[in-house]
């Protein structure tokens, strides 16, 4: 599962330690989520959707997912 | 088992007793050595010599689970998967020692090198997957 994470963390200035404070997971679970080693659970992933303010599909894409006609 | 507290929550309430157990490990591994002769002390002397070393050791591993339920999904999942990966290299390893020595191919081993052996390759194998790969 492809992600935002780095970019959203990055626009609010924050580092991986303290995004990792905020979700009150370890800093080697950011930096697995952010490089693709590691897919989160649905509860962490609304956790991390949630404290950026976004839907869950504003910040995971799935890579084989069908493009849908409109997005064409 | 206890629910999930949390990954700061979950390491603080694991070192605080994690230290005390170690403290009370090496107390027992010295105060044994000074005070007890395996040749001349009494068996009651060496058998609790043998649960005040052991007992901190158990104690730990039930630590560890401990810790392993109650911190963070992915924490959780490289702890038991080391701790799967650890137990299968030291079972091998049980297997083919215990073979060797059935056929009297070696003398017999001490079987609490088995102990320290488990947490080398837990500890090994934790490393290694944080290093390589894609772990789910």
């Amino acid at each position: 599962m492809e992600n935002i994470i780095r970019t959203l963390r990055a626009e609010q200035g924050w580092s991986q330690a303290a995004l990792a404070e905020q979700l009150d997971v370890s800093r080697q679970s950011v930096n697995a989520i952010e490089t693709g080693k590691y897919d989160p659970s649905l509860p962490l992933a609304f956790a991390i959707a949630r404290l950026f303010g976004k839907s869950i599909e504003e910040v995971f894409q799935d890579p084989d997912a069908p493009v849908s006609k409109a997005a064409e | 088992m206890a629910q999930q507290v949390g990954f700061n929550a979950a390491r603080k309430r694991y070192k605080r007793l994690y230290w005390p157990a170690i403290i009370a490990y090496v107390t027992a591994c010295i105060g044994g050595a000074i005070l007890v002769d395996k040749d001349t002390s009494p068996v009651w002397m060496t058998s609790v010599l043998a649960i005040l070393t052991s007992a901190p050791l158990v104690f730990i591993m039930w630590l560890m689970l401990r810790h392993s339920d109650e911190t963070d999904e992915y924490t959780r999942m490289r702890q038991l998967q080391a701790f799967a990966k650890g137990g299968a290299i030291t079972m091998s390893a049980i297997w083919m020692v215990g073979s060797f020595q059935l056929w009297e191919v070696i003398p017999g081993l001490n079987v609490f090198w088995f102990g320290p052996f488990f947490f080398l390759a837990y500890g090994l194998t934790y490393c290694w997957d944080s290093l390589t790969g894609k772990t789910v």
